[in-house]
């Protein structure tokens, strides 16, 4: 039975993950490039689909610069549903994390979902304290072809022809 | 190092506003009248981008509920997702995204999303230790110009 202490360390740990994943969302859209560089490890890794992927800050941060934010273009990455496993270890604090997600964009006729897909995430308790991601690969499952207002259509890309054509789901 | 009892204290606090945060949909979106009420502090301020220069205090954010619409006259749903929420001592803040989803004509009565954007909002604890919101600012950055069937004229 564990004990108090660690009933709610597990909570709060789970809150403290939660901020983390949000802070990519609010980041990202809202143009905080700091505030979403913090989000992540040193050496973390981030596969967005149809891009080359990101490893490291300095990438991460090229790759943050290439992407939209408000009020240039204003969209929101909607993330539901975490599904947090928290593993402790003497060698370090990990977890595991399941999300889904919906991306909502403007267009010439009013909002819509750009995309939906699933957030795969691999976080780490890092020597601060803090909760930051090692590894995020974000699976596009639908996508519009249509691109929003002020954004590019989405690169071309193995995952983008599958989505569009509406078989990502048949992979598993 | 923060006590079992402050750490439990914090967790608390945020799951209060949490609740908040989601009866503001619930009530609204059902006709709650009541429910909606007791979200607010007395002197609270609500933005709502149609009204020019919001709603403040209670006699008017009462007001604002009744020019809304609610079920059963129209269906809608005031979702709200990735709330940020900061404590400090007997206020709080929270960034929330929203998106509104409403049925429409042009699509066969079938929903879409009416708007979307972001809720900037600040919490007291009351006297009764219930987190209210003393101000909400909405930000609307993306709405359909159609209105939703069941929508009033404003």
């Amino acid at each position: 039975m564990a004990s108090i202490e660690q009933r709610l360390q597990h909570l709060e740990d789970e809150q403290a993950i939660l901020d983390t994943l949000y802070g990519y969302g609010h980041g990202l859209d809202y143009g905080h490039e700091d505030a979403w560089i913090d989000c992540w490890t040193e050496d973390a890794i981030l596969d967005w689909p149809g891009r080359a992927l990101m490893h490291g800050h300095a990438e991460l941060r090229t790759g943050y610069r290439n992407h939209t934010h408000a009020p240039q273009a204003w969209h929101k990455h909607v993330l539901v549903e975490p599904r947090i496993s928290i593993e402790y270890s003497v060698e370090g604090d990990r977890a595991t994390v399941m999300s889904m997600y919906a991306r909502l964009d403007r267009y010439t006729d009013g909002p819509k979902i750009r995309a939906f897909g699933r957030y795969r995430d691999t976080l780490v308790r890092c020597k601060d304290g803090k909760w930051r991601i090692k590894e995020r690969y974000p699976e596009i499952e639908s996508i519009r072809k249509e691109a929003p207002i002020g954004v590019e259509p989405f690169p071309d890309s193995p995952e983008a022809r599958k989505a569009l054509a509406g078989t990502q789901g048949e992979k598993s | 190092m923060a006590s079992i009892e402050e750490r439990m204290k914090v967790l608390e606090d945020k799951r209060a506003i949490l609740r908040t945060l989601h009866d503001y949909g619930h009530t609204l979106d059902y006709g709650d009248e009541a429910g909606f009420m007791d979200c607010w502090t007395e002197d609270a301020f609500l933005g709502w981008s149609i009204i020019p220069n919001g709603l403040k205090g209670h006699a008017r954010i009462r007001e604002g509920f009744h020019i809304h619409t609610h079920a059963p006259e129209a269906w809608h749903k005031h979702m709200l997702a990735e709330p940020r929420i900061t404590l400090s001592g007997d206020t709080a803040t929270a960034h929330s995204y929203f998106w509104r989803l409403d049925p429409y004509k042009s699509s066969g009565g079938a929903p879409e999303i009416y708007a979307f954007g972001r809720y900037i909002d600040t919490f007291v604890r009351c006297q009764d230790g219930r987190w209210r919101f003393s101000e909400r600012l909405v930000e609307k950055e993306a709405a359909r110009e159609e209105k939703p069937i069941g929508a009033k004229a404003l």
